[in-house]
């Protein structure tokens, strides 16, 4: 634990000097944004009662509800540089924390245990696989993601354990709501490939061209 | 040999169907061959049940064994896939692997978590959601085409079934067939895609089945067998029981490997749409049927058994049955031949005894009834004896028309002066026998015989109408017989007989005339004395009637008038006329109807000629005719010191004669008929000093004939060599004539024909029996037609073989043999046999060879001996030479033979000379030669021809008048033969005699032999 405040500590301190060199070349021309609304199919979703019964506990579990993301493709020229602090994803409760993460390229992802007893979390998303293997309450294990794309995790003992890691190449990403509504904002104009995903419905690609200034709007059925 | 015998066995066979043998022979076999067939079938019946009772219990229980397996089977499949799907890991690899679109992960991870399970040679393929193949691992390997290993239907169910969590059933993949799970691959409730995991359905699983009833069991999926127990191996069983499957329950019955088995079928493949997959069961019913089987073999053993017993009974019975019938029926047929002396012996008590009892006494009584009858006729007439039996014996009588004929010898007494007593007596008996079946040929009754005198009556008792012209006929038969009489007595040298016949007609008294006690049916009156009268007149050979008579036959009669005669007791003369003859109309024509039937001759002929050629053609590939010899078999004897040897050997010929209407003289008969011989010879050598052969041979007598069989020794005689270096050898014994070139060939592959030439065939007028009286008498002989000839001795019999001792010997290119026998050359063959009562007749014979050159041979033969018998018959013999052996034929022989290469050529020329009682020098003598070729054609074929004929001498008939005492005779005969093999032959001859002698009858003869050497 101490470890690891010290390590974030050196993280934020070896980050700000960074993020204060950026401020000074923060304005931008012009910027545009993106208002998306997404329709979920319900085929798609799940079919069975997401419920998993607990072992021996008498409990059932709700399986975690990842939020569907939306996130541009690709690399964004003049984008401004996004240094995320140290990321977690949490395993307590018998739940990941935060239900989904975006992260940037190269970004290394901690995993700290903080329940009293094994998980094991594993992934075999194109993008990164890896499976930590059971480790107990108190440890973590550390992955960076080099490679863009959506990596799905999972817990193999608990199986209603689910999360999403989001690798992106730039800041522009939202979390789309529950009525499926996402705004994008900041985004120099151009032409731009748009994701949008959700866990069980998958990924759809759209292209969207941002206008100097305004919204693009933008309607994904998924 | 005709169409005859055939008939006969024909009818043969029809009489025994209909007999009483054959019904009780068909109701005994039948019967037990009914009950035979009912047991056999009773235990077939009952055998099918057993075995349907068997099988179906034996088909349940696999099926409850089976039903187990694949309860287990299931279970295990589904913790598998229980254990599999129960993880996040395989539904997030297949999430993966439909997200990526690349498969290879998923495998890795199969294969890993399948390793991690334990699960190794399984069967694991994934689809997605919607039921697509993803991709198929066997054993860890992944498939080329996923879409093989995807159960499609039970993907399908499951599709359609959300609730379900998984479904069993058979799924075919290549040559294997798998017990499959599908399952659902879930992550958050969300279906990834489908799980199948499956096991092979292995022989282990078979033989498990089948152990549990010992069956051979067999997995068939898609026409193959993809499992079996050991014992169904590869061969028939499998096939059979593949070519089971498609058809649920109880199968046919198969037999393999000496194994009988019930096949059995179940369909083990579930659930709509899924390829059919069949457990074929074979249960082995050997020990099912093996109880019934060996209670149907002693029931069959048993059964025939019956049915040989119950024949051997049917025979015995109706033997037993059918014996005394044929003594009843054979006596029945002796008694209606008249013979009532028969009595029929059958020792029994039942019915048949009865009825043979029954039969005796009749025949007992008819017996006596024919006795009194013969007496009767032999009294008087038979007709009379009809009359009186009837019972209407009357003293007194009627007045009826009758024909009287009367007929005496003429100058009986002198004839029979000097005569002993018997010999009268038999002339009588003879002149009366032939009158008496003239009148009774002619429907007349012969009234009395007085003295040498016979008188017949023609009208009485009864009438049958034209009885005058009926006593005339009967009196020209009379004269005929007389007249045939006499040819034999002139033969015989004695005086001919006349007979002198009278005949008239007219009313006369017929009764019974006598005393009570003895009766006498006779006609009187005044036409009866006039007949007698006319006998009384009539001349040796005469047949006289009156004119009233002749003139009651109208025109009847040729006669000529002989004028007016006073008769004794008549007061007019009467006009007598001596009858030559009756004028009637179409005479002949019955004669001609009497003709030999040509066509059946015919007939039996082809069927003769047939057999032969079917003995010479039918079997020949030559070598169906290569009978073996004894020396083949191995046949032989010698003695343990190597003394004596003993060597069999024998020949068969079988002849087809066909006459050609007449006999060829040794050949007596005038039909086609079979003969030939059997003949066994045994040589016996011992040393080189003694030789010895017996023949015995079996035949159709010494000349074929149509007669029956008989057999003897032909030949039989030992030859000692005193020095064996010395070319010197006596013999004594049977056998045959050292005279002549022909009679050692005879029956020989040397000589090229059947029959024999002339000088050895040919019967001359001089016979052994008959003595002529003169010189004239003899030379007459000839004239006569054919069945008057004098058969007499040939000039040579076919193949002397007489009793005697002979020398031999030779030296250098010369041979000679030297002998006495104990016939002449010409005696027939019942003078061979050794008679040592028979003094005189000892012949002398030599022959002398000379071989001039290898191919040129020269033999002279000369024979002298008595030919005479003592049963002499016809003239004395001279005084002055009152022996039958002072009575020589003398004989010469010349021959010569010719060989080289494919050619022989033969000649013989003989010279014979006769001493005949009565006859004075110039005594009766012939010439007869004979010269023959024969020429080898191919191989085994060859043709002969050989011309032979006789000349015979004059004799003084009177002072300075010579005649020949015979006709010149020739014979041509052409001859082919084949040798079918080594040891046997076929040949043919056609003979053609020609002579100038009276009798222009046909007699060539046609010959064929089949003979076989062994």
């Amino acid at each position: 634990m101490l470890r690891n405040r010290a390590a974030a500590l050196l993280a934020a301190g070896l980050l700000a000097p960074a993020l204060a060199a950026a401020r000074p070349r923060a304005p931008v021309p012009a910027a545009g944004s993106i208002e998306g609304h997404v329709t979920f199919s319900r085929s798609n979703a799940a079919r069975v009662a997401n419920r998993y019964p607990g072992e021996g506990s008498g409990v059932s579990h709700r399986a975690g509800a990842v939020p569907a993301v939306a996130f541009i493709v690709g690399a964004v020229e003049g984008a401004r540089p996004e240094r995320a602090q140290h990321p977690t994803l949490v395993q307590q409760d018998t739940a990941f924390h935060p239900p989904v993460l975006v992260i940037p390229v190269g970004t290394s992802v901690e995993f700290p245990n903080r329940d009293p007893f094994f998980h094991n979390v594993f992934s075999y998303s194109a993008p990164k696989r890896f499976d930590l293997g059971r480790f107990p309450r108190g440890e973590s294990r550390t992955v960076t993601f080099d490679k863009p794309g959506v990596v799905k995790v999972y817990c193999e003992i608990h199986q209603w354990m689910r999360s999403a890691i989001v690798v992106v190449e730039n800041p522009y990403h939202a979390q789309i709501g529950e009525d499926g509504r996402f705004t994008i904002e900041g985004i120099p104009p151009g032409r731009y490939r748009l994701a949008v995903w959700d866990f069980d419905r998958g990924q759809k690609l759209v292209d969207v061209t941002v206008p100097p200034s305004g919204p693009a709007r933008v309607d994904v059925a998924l | 040999m005709s169409a005859a015998p055939v008939r006969a066995r024909d009818t043969a066979v029809a009489r025994f169907r209909s007999s009483f043998a054959a019904k009780l022979l068909l109701a005994l076999a039948g019967s037990i061959a009914v009950l035979l067939l009912a047991t056999v079938a009773a235990i077939r019946v009952q055998t099918g049940r057993q075995v349907a009772v068997a099988s179906e219990r034996a088909l349940a229980q696999s099926r409850k064994v089976f039903a187990q397996q694949e309860s287990d089977l299931r279970n295990e499949l589904q913790d598998d896939a229980v254990r599999l799907a129960g993880s996040n890991r395989l539904p997030a690899a297949v999430d993966e692997a439909i997200s990526s679109g690349s498969t290879d992960f998923l495998v890795q991870t199969t294969t890993y978590e399948m390793s991690l399970a334990r699960i190794p040679q399984a069967l694991t393929a994934y689809t997605d959601p919607d039921g697509r193949p993803l991709v198929a691992l066997d054993g860890g390997h992944a498939l080329p085409d996923p879409a093989t290993a995807v159960p499609a239907p039970l993907i399908a169910w499951l599709m359609r079934n959300d609730t379900a969590f998984g479904a069993f059933g058979y799924h075919q993949a290549g040559a294997r067939l798998y017990a499959v799970y599908a399952t659902r691959l879930v992550i958050f409730g969300h279906a990834v895609g489908m799980l199948v995991v499956g096991t092979p359905v292995s022989d282990a699983i078979a033989t498990s089945v089948g152990s549990g009833v010992g069956a051979e069991v067999c997995f068939v999926a898609g026409g193959r067998c993809v499992a079996r127990t050991p014992g169904v191996g590869r061969g028939g069983l499998q096939a059979r029981m593949v070519a089971a499957a498609g058809a649920s329950g109880r199968g046919e019955r198969v037999k393999w490997n000496g194994h009988r088995y019930q096949l059995g079928a179940d369909r083990i493949a579930t659930g709509a749409g899924m390829r059919d997959a069949w457990r074929v069961t074979a249960i082995p019913l050997d020990g099912v049927v093996a109880p019934f089987e060996s209670i149907q073999r002693v029931a069959l053993l048993v059964g025939f058994g019956c049915l040989g017993l119950a024949v051997l009974l049917g025979i015995v019975l109706s033997r037993g049955f059918a014996r005394p019938v044929r003594a009843l029926v054979a006596a029945t047929e002796r008694v209606a031949e008249g013979d009532y002396d028969v009595r029929v012996e059958v020792e029994r008590r039942d019915e048949l005894g009865t009825l043979a009892h029954a039969f005796n006494e009749m025949t007992h009584g008819l017996m006596l009834k024919e006795r009194y009858r013969g007496v009767l006729d032999k009294v008087v007439s038979r007709e009379v004896a009809d009359e009186l039996l009837k019972g209407e014996i009357t003293l007194g009588g009627e007045t009826r028309r009758v024909a009287t004929l009367f007929a005496d010898v003429r100058g009986f007494t002198a004839l029979t002066e000097g005569m002993e007593p018997q010999r009268v007596i038999a002339l009588v008996n003879e002149v009366m026998e032939r009158a008496a079946a003239a009148v009774e040929g002619e429907g007349g009754v012969v009234d009395k015989y007085v003295g040498d005198e016979v008188m017949a009556v023609f009208g009485a008792p009864a009438s049958h109408g034209g009885d005058e012209l009926r006593a005339v006929r009967a009196a020209l038969r009379i004269r005929a017989s007389i007249e045939e009489l006499n040819r034999e007595r002139t033969l015989r040298g004695e005086p001919v007989l006349g007979m002198g016949i009278g005949i008239n007609a007219g009313l006369a008294v017929a009764g019974n005339m006598g005393s009570h006690g003895r009766l006498n049916y006779t006609v009187l009156g005044e036409s009866v004395n006039v007949a007698s009268r006319l006998c009384d007149v009539a001349r040796g050979g005469e047949i006289l009637v009156v004119e009233p008579f002749l003139r009651s036959l109208g025109d009847a009669l040729d006669a000529v008038a002989l004028g007016p005669r006073i008769f004794k007791g008549i007061s007019r003369p009467l006009e007598v006329y001596a009858v030559r003859g009756v004028r009637e109309p179409a005479a002949g024509a019955e004669e001609r109807a009497r003709t030999p039937a040509a066509p059946i001759r015919a007939a039996s002929g082809a069927v003769v000629a047939g057999v032969i050629a079917a003995l010479a053609l039918g079997a020949s590939p030559a070598r169906a005719q290569n009978l073996p010899t004894f020396k083949d078999l191995g046949v032989s004897w010698t003695s343990k010191n190597g003394f004596w040897q003993v060597t069999p050997s024998g020949r068969i010929d079988l002849d087809g004669y066909f006459p050609g209407g007449a006999p060829a003289w040794l050949v007596p008969s005038t039909r086609p008929f079979v003969a030939g011989r059997a003949s066994l010879f045994v040589d016996l050598f011992a040393v080189n000093r003694v030789y010895g052969l017996v023949e015995a041979r079996a035949d159709r007598g010494e000349a074929p004939a149509d007669r029956p069989v008989q057999a003897r020794i032909e030949q039989a005689y030992l030859r000692l060599t005193p020095v064996p270096t010395a070319n010197f050898s006596i013999e004594a014994g049977k056998f045959v004539t050292p005279f002549g070139g022909w009679p050692q060939r005879h029956n020989s592959v040397a000589d090229p024909f059947i029959r024999p030439p002339l000088p050895y065939d040919y019967r001359t007028m001089i016979s052994p029996f008959i003595v002529p009286g003169s010189a004239a008498a003899f030379a007459s002989w000839k004239e006569n037609p054919g069945f008057w000839r004098p058969i007499g001795a040939p000039i040579v019999w076919e193949a002397p073989y007489q009793f005697g001792a002979m020398a031999m010997g030779g030296w250098k290119t010369l041979g000679f043999r030297v002998g006495w026998v104990n016939s002449a050359p010409s005696s027939e063959p019942s003078e061979w046999n050794p008679d040592f009562n028979q003094k005189h007749a000892y012949s002398f014979v030599a022959h002398a060879g000379w071989q001039v050159t290898p191919e040129l041979k020269l033999g002279v033969s000369y024979d002298r001996g008595p030919y005479l018998q003592d049963s002499l018959k016809g003239a004395p013999l001279p005084a002055d030479e009152n022996h039958v052996s002072d009575f020589d034929q003398r004989l010469w022989g010349f021959e010569a033979s010719f060989a080289r290469g494919p050619v022989q050529a033969r000649g013989e020329l003989l010279l014979d000379q006769w001493d005949v009682p009565n006859i004075e020098d110039p005594y009766p003598s012939d010439v007869s030669f004979y010269a023959e070729t024969r020429v080898k054609l191919t191989a085994g074929l060859f043709a002969a021809a050989r011309y032979s004929g006789i000349r015979f001498s004059r004799v003084e008939v009177a002072e300075g008048q010579f005649e020949r005492w015979d006709y010149p005779i020739d014979r041509v005969q052409l001859g082919a033969g084949y040798q079918l093999s080594r040891t046997t032959e076929v040949r043919a001859e056609y003979m053609i005699n020609s002579t100038s002698a009276p009798p222009p009858e046909n007699d060539n003869l046609l010959s064929l032999r089949w003979s076989w050497q062994f």
